[in-house]
C-alpha cells in the first residue's frame, strides 16, 4: 500500500494495559511483590491495506501488544476493535464459533521458523491445520489450497511432504507464512519475521511479504527491533519505550524528522552501512530502567538530553502535532 | 606500546588456511584456503553470513576448532610464529595474553557459578604471575576504563546480576587484562540492543586506539564494520571473495557477492515510499551446503553475472588496484581447475 492514503481503520488498540504479577517464591507459597507494566496504556490504529511498525529495544512491549491484542496473553484491560467489532470483548467471552472467526482474519507469523514448526509434522499437515480447524472449506478442496497457498510464498508442490529439517531458515519462513495465510485472513502480525534469517535471503522475505500484501490487501503489524527492515516495509512507525508509545508518524517523517529525543537516538544507533556517514557518537547513556518500578513522569527522562523539571513529575500525553504525526514529549525537539 | 611486527610489518599472517570437519555426513570445508595478514594496531572486519567460516576462521587462530574439526593446511604466523605448529602447552600461553576473544553471547562466555572479580582475577594470577590482591586492583581498574561504576563492588557479584550490556563490558575488560596485541571479537553486539550496540562499538574503538591493539571484526553486519574497521575481508562458504580497505569497499566494490550483499539490506538513510513497486534487490537461492560446495566458484549458482568457466575455475585472488584483492574470474581470467 506504499504511496496512497488509505484512510478505514482496520484495527483500533484503545488503552491497552498488561501488567504482570512479580511473585517471590517462599516454602509456603508465593506472594506478589510488584507489577510488571510491560504495556501501558497502549493505544493505536492501524488503516486498511497499511503497514504498521512497532519499533523498540527488547522488553519494551512490541510483542506483549501483539500478543495482548490476540489475547495469546490476557490483557488486564483495554479494547481492541477490528472491522468495528470488540475482539477482545468476543474472546473474553469466549464462544468458539466467534473466537474462530476472529482468529481467521486475524494471524500470526512468528519470529523463529525453528522454532514454530512442529519438527514432527510434515509441510502439508502444518499448512493444512488451519483449514482443519476453522473447517471453512469442504474436505475435498484442501489440496487443492494446500498447493495454492505453496506457489503463492514461492515453495514447489514437492515441498509439501517434507519435514521443516529438510529445509533452511528462509524456506521455513515461507511456511509459516503460508499457515498463516491459510485462513485467508485480512490481517497478519509479523513479529520479527526476518531476524533469524541469513541476510542474503530477507530480502526475499521482506519482498514476499509485499508481494503478498498487494495480492491479498493484505493489512500487517510489523514487529522489530531492526529498523532497516522497518524503513523499507513499513507505511507508519509507532515506536515504543518501557510499555509506552512515544511517537507514531509517517516512516519518511520519522526516519528524517523524528520528535522524540528517545526515537532520535534509537535512529542515531544504527551503524549505516556507509563508511562516510557511519561514524557518530552515540547519543544515549545508560541502560533501559526495569519495568517493574519504572521512572517517575515521562519513563525516559533519566536518559533523555532534553529533559525538563516537569518531566519526572508528569507524565506526557501522546498528542498530534500535525500530518498525523503524534509525541508523547513535553519538550519536543 | 607497540607489538613488535613480524614480516613487512604485519602483526598477523594467515596462509592458505584450510580447516575441515570430518562429520558422518561427509567433509565440511568449513574453511577453504583462505589468507589475509594484518598490521598492528589495524582492526579488520570479517563479513559473511552464517556458514561462510568466520567465526571459524578466527577460532583457528586461537586454535579452539571444536571437534570434530581440524586445520588441514596453511600457515598462522602469529608475531612471526606459526600458531599451528605450536604444542597445546604453548598455546595456553597465547591464548588471552597475546590473543584475546571477545564472544558473540556474553550470557554464555562468562561462568555463571564464579563472580566477576574470581573470573578476572584468575587471568592475571595466571599469565602474568601477579598476587590475587594485585590482580584484584588491576580487574577493578579494567572494569572503571570499561565504563562500569562502582567496579570493586562488581567484582563481588556474579553474571545473573549484570544486563547483557554490562556482561558484554565485563567481557571486553576480560580481554584487554593481559594489554593483547590482537583482540578477536565475534558479533560482538549481536544479541544487543541498538542503543547498548552503539555504545559497545564506541567502547571498543575508543580502547583499540588506546592500547594499540589489532582487532578482528567478525559479523554479519556491513553496518557495523562500516562504522569501525580499517580494512574488510568478505567471506563466502569459506572463501575470501574480496578483500579492500572500507572505504574501497563500500565506494567501489567488484566481487559480485559484495555488490549483492551491499544491494539487497535496506537501508535506513533512504526512502522506499515513492514508488510502491519498490523491491529490494535479491540474491536468489540459498547459502550452499559445504559437504558439497559448489564447482568453481562457490557463489557461481547464485552470480548474476556467472560465465560457463565460472562453474569450473576456481578463481584466486587479484589484485585490481593497491591492495584491493578479488576473487572473481571477470577481474582475473585465471585461476585453478577444480
Amino acid at each position: 500500500m506504499k504511496g496512497s492514503q488509505p484512510s478505514v481503520n482496520l484495527l483500533r488498540i484503545e488503552q491497552l494495559v498488561k501488567l504482570y504479577p512479580m511473585l517471590r517464591r517462599g516454602i509456603f507459597g508465593s506472594k506478589q511483590v510488584g507489577l510488571v507494566r510491560a504495556i501501558d496504556n497502549v493505544s493505536f490504529e492501524i488503516r486498511k491495506g497499511e503497514t504498521l511498525a512497532l519499533v523498540g529495544e527488547s522488553g519494551c512491549g512490541k510483542t506483549t501488544t501483539a500478543r495482548s491484542m490476540l489475547y495469546l496473553t490476557t490483557p488486564t484491560s483495554g479494547r481492541a476493535y477490528f472491522d468495528g467489532v470488540d475482539i477482545l470483548d468476543v474472546f473474553r467471552r469466549g464462544n468458539r464459533a466467534e473466537v474462530l472467526s476472529i482468529r481467521r482474519q486475524l494471524q500470526y507469523v512468528f519470529q523463529d521458523p525453528y522454532l514454530s514448526l512442529n519438527p514432527r509434522w510434515s509441510i502439508a499437515e502444518t499448512i493444512m491445520e488451519p483449514l482443519r480447524v476453522h473447517q471453512h472449506l469442504p474436505k475435498s478442496a484442501w489440496e487443492g489450497r494446500l498447493m495454492e497457498l505453496l506457489e503463492l510464498v514461492g515453495l514447489e508442490r514437492y515441498h509439501a511432504w517434507r519435514y521443516p529439517h529438510e529445509f533452511s531458515g528462509g524456506q521455513r519462513q515461507r511456511v509459516g507464512i503460508a499457515r498463516a495465510l491459510a485462513g485467508e485472513p485480512k490481517f497478519l502480525i509479523c513479529d520479527e519475521p526476518v531476524s533469524s534469517l541469513d541476510v542474503s535471503v530477507r530480502a526475499q522475505i521482506l519482498n514476499l511479504l509485499l508481494d503478498l500484501q498487494e495480492r491479498l490487501e493484505l493489512t500487517y503489524l510489523y514487529i522489530s527491533h531492526d529498523l532497516s527492515s522497518v524503513r523499507f516495509i513499513s507505511d507508519r512507525v509507532a515506536v515504543m519505550y518501557l510499555g509506552k508509545i512515544v511517537e507514531i508518524a509517517d516512516v519518511d517523517e520519522l526516519f528524517t524528522h523524528p520528535v522524540h529525543h528517545y526515537s532520535y537516538a534509537l535512529l542515531a544507533a544504527i551503524p549505516v552501512p556507509d563508511p562516510e556517514t557511519a561514524v557518530r557518537p552515540s547519543v544515549l547513556i545508560g541502560e533501559v530502567p526495569s519495568a517493574l518500578n519504572p521512572p517517575s513522569g515521562c519513563r525516559f527522562h533519566p536518559r533523555c538530553m532534553g529533559a525538563l523539571p516537569k518531566c519526572s513529575e508528569e507524565e506526557p500525553p501522546l498528542l498530534p502535532i500535525g500530518g498525523g504525526h503524534l509525541v508523547a514529549c513535553h519538550n519536543p525537539r | 606500546m607497540v607489538p613488535a611486527a613480524g614480516n613487512n610489518g604485519r602483526l598477523l599472517e594467515v596462509k592458505d588456511l584450510r580447516i575441515h570437519f570430518y562429520t558422518g555426513s561427509g567433509i565440511v570445508k568449513a574453511v577453504d584456503g583462505i589468507s589475509y595478514g594484518l598490521k598492528p594496531g589495524q582492526t579488520l572486519g570479517v563479513v559473511g553470513e552464517s556458514g561462510s567460516g568466520k567465526t571459524i576462521s578466527s577460532l583457528a587462530l586461537l586454535r579452539l576448532i571444536p571437534r570434530p574439526g581440524k586445520i588441514i593446511s596453511g600457515k598462522i604466523l602469529f608475531e612471526d610464529e606459526d600458531l599451528t605448529a605450536k604444542t597445546e602447552t604453548e598455546m595456553i600461553a597465547v591464548r588471552g595474553k597475546k590473543i584475546a576473544m571477545i564472544f558473540q553471547n556474553p550470557a554464555y562466555s562468562l561462568n555463571p557459578i564464579y563472580s566477576i572479580g574470581a573470573q578476572l582475577g584468575e587471568i592475571l594470577v595466571w599469565h602474568e604471575k601477579v598476587s590475587q590482591k594485585a590482580a584484584q586492583e588491576r580487574a577493578a581498574e579494567l572494569l572503571q576504563l570499561v565504563g562500569i561504576a562502582d567496579p570493586v563492588s562488581r567484582l563481588r557479584q556474579f553474571p545473573h546480576e549484570l544486563s547483557g550490556g554490562m556482561k558484554q563490558r565485563v567481557c571486553i575488560a576480560r580481554a584487554l587484562l593481559c594489554n593483547p596485541a590482537l583482540v578477536l571479537a565475534d558479533e560482538p553486539t549481536t544479541n544487543l540492543d541498538v542503543t547498548i550496540q552503539a555504545q559497545i562499538l564506541d567502547l571498543l574503538m575508543e580502547l583499540k586506539n588506546r592500547f594499540h591493539m589489532a582487532m578482528i571484526l567478525v559479523t554479519h553486519d556491513m553496518g557495523v564494520v562500516a562504522r569501525t574497521a580499517d580494512r574488510i575481508v568478505v567471506m563466502y562458504a569459506g572463501r575470501i571473495c574480496e578483500e579492500a580497505n572500507t572505504k574501497v569497499i563500500f565506494r567501489d566494490p567488484r566481487h559480485p557477492y559484495t555488490k549483492a550483499l551491499l544491494e539487497t539490506m535496506p537501508r535506513v538513510d533512504q526512502s522506499y515510499t515513492a514508488d510502491s513497486r519498490n523491491r529490494l534487490v535479491v540474491i536468489p537461492g540459498r547459502i550452499p551446503n559445504l559437504v558439497d560446495p559448489p564447482t568453481g566458484c562457490r557463489f557461481h549458482p547464485r552470480c548474476a553475472v556467472a560465465m560457463e568457466e565460472c562453474s569450473t575455475i576456481l578463481p584466486e585472488p587479484v589484485d585490481v588496484a593497491g591492495g584491493h584483492t578479488v576473487s572473481c574470474l571477470k577481474y582475473s581470467g585465471g585461476g585453478t581447475a577444480s
